[in-house]
Protein backbone atom coordinates (compact mmCIF):
# COMPACT_ATOMS: atom_id res chain seq x y z
CA UNK A 1 0.00 0.00 0.00
CA UNK A 2 1.34 3.18 -1.02
CA UNK A 3 1.22 6.51 1.15
CA UNK A 4 0.40 9.67 0.45
CA UNK A 5 2.50 12.43 2.67
CA UNK A 6 1.20 15.89 2.11
CA UNK A 7 1.11 18.86 4.65
CA UNK A 8 -2.34 20.72 2.81
CA UNK A 9 -4.94 19.36 0.52
CA UNK A 10 -6.71 22.73 -1.57
CA UNK A 11 -9.72 21.72 -3.96
CA UNK A 12 -8.60 22.49 -7.86
CA UNK A 13 -9.03 26.70 -7.49
CA UNK A 14 -6.12 26.52 -4.73
CA UNK A 15 -9.21 27.46 -1.89
CA UNK A 16 -10.95 25.09 0.51
CA UNK A 17 -7.61 24.24 2.42
CA UNK A 18 -7.17 21.38 5.08
CA UNK A 19 -4.21 20.06 6.78
CA UNK A 20 -3.71 16.29 7.37
CA UNK A 21 -4.70 17.20 10.86
CA UNK A 22 -7.69 18.93 10.46
CA UNK A 23 -9.13 15.73 8.28
CA UNK A 24 -7.94 13.39 11.47
CA UNK A 25 -9.86 15.49 13.67
CA UNK A 26 -12.39 15.99 11.87
CA UNK A 27 -13.68 12.31 10.29
CA UNK A 28 -15.46 10.48 11.93
CA UNK A 29 -13.90 7.31 14.12
CA UNK A 30 -16.45 5.14 14.88
CA UNK A 31 -20.47 4.90 13.41
CA UNK A 32 -23.13 2.14 13.62
CA UNK A 33 -26.53 1.94 12.58
CA UNK A 34 -28.50 -0.58 14.30
CA UNK A 35 -32.05 -1.85 15.47
CA UNK A 36 -32.25 -1.96 19.24
CA UNK A 37 -36.15 -2.66 19.87
CA UNK A 38 -37.79 -5.14 17.41
CA UNK A 39 -36.97 -9.18 18.03
CA UNK A 40 -32.92 -9.67 18.53
CA UNK A 41 -30.62 -6.64 18.03
CA UNK A 42 -29.60 -6.48 14.90
CA UNK A 43 -26.54 -4.38 13.64
CA UNK A 44 -27.56 -3.25 9.89
CA UNK A 45 -24.18 -1.56 9.36
CA UNK A 46 -21.06 -0.03 11.23
CA UNK A 47 -17.40 0.88 10.86
CA UNK A 48 -14.56 0.34 13.32
CA UNK A 49 -17.36 -1.42 15.53
CA UNK A 50 -17.42 -4.86 16.82
CA UNK A 51 -19.98 -5.75 18.52
CA UNK A 52 -23.25 -3.69 20.37
CA UNK A 53 -24.23 -5.34 23.14
CA UNK A 54 -27.97 -4.95 24.96
CA UNK A 55 -28.00 -4.77 28.17
CA UNK A 56 -31.36 -4.25 28.95
CA UNK A 57 -34.09 -2.71 27.53
CA UNK A 58 -33.05 0.56 25.41
CA UNK A 59 -29.49 0.03 27.33
CA UNK A 60 -27.22 -0.33 24.99
CA UNK A 61 -22.81 -0.57 24.82
CA UNK A 62 -21.45 0.33 21.63
CA UNK A 63 -17.82 -2.07 21.33
CA UNK A 64 -15.22 -0.22 19.16
CA UNK A 65 -12.53 -2.15 17.15
CA UNK A 66 -10.18 0.37 17.76
CA UNK A 67 -9.00 2.64 20.28
CA UNK A 68 -10.02 5.86 21.05
CA UNK A 69 -7.02 8.04 22.91
CA UNK A 70 -9.17 8.76 25.59
CA UNK A 71 -13.01 8.72 26.67
CA UNK A 72 -13.30 12.52 25.73
CA UNK A 73 -15.33 11.51 22.60
CA UNK A 74 -18.19 13.23 20.94
CA UNK A 75 -21.25 11.01 20.45
CA UNK A 76 -23.96 11.64 18.32
CA UNK A 77 -27.17 10.22 17.73
CA UNK A 78 -30.26 10.04 15.79
CA UNK A 79 -33.19 7.14 16.91
CA UNK A 80 -36.54 6.66 16.46
CA UNK A 81 -39.00 4.50 17.86
CA UNK A 82 -41.54 3.08 15.70
CA UNK A 83 -45.21 3.41 16.25
CA UNK A 84 -46.45 0.85 14.31
CA UNK A 85 -46.94 3.13 11.57
CA UNK A 86 -47.66 5.91 13.23
CA UNK A 87 -45.83 8.81 13.92
CA UNK A 88 -42.36 7.69 15.64
CA UNK A 89 -42.50 8.77 19.09
CA UNK A 90 -39.95 11.40 19.92
CA UNK A 91 -36.97 9.12 21.74
CA UNK A 92 -34.01 10.68 24.04
CA UNK A 93 -30.64 9.11 24.60
CA UNK A 94 -28.48 9.57 26.95
CA UNK A 95 -24.53 9.07 27.45
CA UNK A 96 -22.77 9.96 30.38
CA UNK A 97 -19.17 10.52 29.85
CA UNK A 98 -18.20 8.50 32.64
CA UNK A 99 -19.51 5.52 31.20
CA UNK A 100 -17.49 6.09 28.10
CA UNK A 101 -14.42 4.19 27.66
CA UNK A 102 -11.72 3.88 25.14
CA UNK A 103 -13.01 1.24 23.30
CA UNK A 104 -16.91 1.53 24.59
CA UNK A 105 -19.58 3.78 24.78
CA UNK A 106 -22.95 2.97 26.87
CA UNK A 107 -26.02 4.75 25.60
CA UNK A 108 -29.87 5.00 27.30
CA UNK A 109 -33.00 5.52 24.96
CA UNK A 110 -36.28 6.70 26.16
CA UNK A 111 -39.30 8.30 25.83
CA UNK A 112 -40.19 11.78 27.96
CA UNK A 113 -38.58 13.00 30.89
CA UNK A 114 -36.79 9.99 32.22
CA UNK A 115 -35.64 11.98 35.70
CA UNK A 116 -35.64 9.76 38.61
CA UNK A 117 -36.87 13.10 40.43
CA UNK A 118 -40.58 12.49 38.68
CA UNK A 119 -40.20 11.91 35.22
CA UNK A 120 -42.96 10.95 33.20
CA UNK A 121 -40.77 8.99 30.85
CA UNK A 122 -39.79 5.32 30.40
CA UNK A 123 -36.74 3.65 29.31
CA UNK A 124 -37.43 1.86 26.01
CA UNK A 125 -35.54 0.02 23.37
CA UNK A 126 -35.29 1.79 20.08
CA UNK A 127 -36.19 0.82 16.36
CA UNK A 128 -33.24 2.40 14.57
CA UNK A 129 -30.72 4.03 15.97
CA UNK A 130 -27.37 5.66 14.29
CA UNK A 131 -24.55 6.82 16.86
CA UNK A 132 -21.23 8.65 15.76
CA UNK A 133 -18.22 8.78 17.43
CA UNK A 134 -15.95 11.73 16.84
CA UNK A 135 -12.58 12.26 18.33
CA UNK A 136 -8.60 11.16 18.88
CA UNK A 137 -7.66 8.44 18.18
CA UNK B 1 -21.84 -18.01 8.62
CA UNK B 2 -22.13 -14.43 9.25
CA UNK B 3 -20.59 -12.92 12.96
CA UNK B 4 -24.44 -11.24 13.19
CA UNK B 5 -25.55 -14.89 12.84
CA UNK B 6 -24.73 -15.40 16.14
CA UNK B 7 -24.96 -13.68 19.62
CA UNK B 8 -22.62 -14.02 23.02
CA UNK B 9 -24.76 -14.19 26.16
CA UNK B 10 -23.63 -13.53 29.84
CA UNK B 11 -25.00 -13.06 33.49
CA UNK B 12 -24.42 -10.14 35.09
CA UNK B 13 -23.62 -9.48 38.71
CA UNK B 14 -27.57 -8.32 39.48
CA UNK B 15 -28.73 -11.29 37.18
CA UNK B 16 -30.00 -9.78 34.38
CA UNK B 17 -28.33 -10.76 30.99
CA UNK B 18 -26.65 -9.07 28.39
CA UNK B 19 -26.34 -10.69 24.74
CA UNK B 20 -23.75 -9.12 22.44
CA UNK B 21 -24.73 -8.61 18.97
CA UNK B 22 -21.12 -9.37 16.74
CA UNK B 23 -21.11 -7.10 13.52
CA UNK B 24 -20.25 -7.89 10.43
CA UNK B 25 -17.94 -5.02 9.16
CA UNK B 26 -15.01 -6.54 11.39
CA UNK B 27 -11.73 -7.53 10.67
CA UNK B 28 -12.04 -9.51 13.90
CA UNK B 29 -13.03 -13.02 13.85
CA UNK B 30 -16.44 -14.33 16.67
CA UNK B 31 -13.39 -15.86 19.13
CA UNK B 32 -11.52 -12.64 18.96
CA UNK B 33 -14.71 -10.47 19.07
CA UNK B 34 -15.92 -12.25 22.23
CA UNK B 35 -12.81 -12.43 24.50
CA UNK B 36 -12.67 -8.43 24.22
CA UNK B 37 -16.33 -7.47 23.98
CA UNK B 38 -17.83 -10.20 26.69
CA UNK B 39 -16.30 -9.56 30.39
CA UNK B 40 -13.52 -11.95 31.69
CA UNK B 41 -14.31 -14.35 34.32
CA UNK B 42 -17.78 -14.66 33.41
CA UNK B 43 -19.39 -17.74 32.09
CA UNK B 44 -20.76 -16.45 28.03
CA UNK B 45 -22.51 -18.66 26.02
CA UNK B 46 -22.21 -18.87 21.92
CA UNK B 47 -25.70 -19.04 20.57
CA UNK B 48 -27.56 -18.92 17.36
CA UNK B 49 -29.32 -15.51 17.33
CA UNK B 50 -32.48 -17.57 16.14
CA UNK B 51 -32.51 -18.36 20.25
CA UNK B 52 -33.29 -15.19 21.30
CA UNK B 53 -36.64 -14.68 21.95
CA UNK B 54 -38.38 -12.44 19.76
CA UNK B 55 -41.00 -11.13 22.24
CA UNK B 56 -38.98 -8.26 24.32
CA UNK B 57 -41.92 -7.20 26.65
CA UNK B 58 -40.47 -8.86 29.00
CA UNK B 59 -36.36 -8.49 28.47
CA UNK B 60 -35.29 -7.02 31.88
CA UNK B 61 -36.66 -10.37 33.24
CA UNK B 62 -34.86 -12.71 31.23
CA UNK B 63 -32.69 -15.06 32.40
CA UNK B 64 -30.59 -17.90 30.04
CA UNK B 65 -29.20 -21.69 30.92
CA UNK B 66 -28.09 -24.14 29.20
Amino acid sequence: MSTLKVNTIQDASGGNASTAAELNSGRCKVWVNFNGGSSTLTVFDSYNVSSVTDNSTGVYTINFSITMANNDFALVTNQRLDTSGGAPSIVHTGNEHDDNTTTTAKIVCGTGNQNAAGGSGNIADVTSVAVAIFGDV
Amino acid sequence: MANSDSRFIYTNDDGSISIVCPADNTDLTLDQIKDKDCPSGKTVYTVNKSAIPTDRSFRDAWTYSE
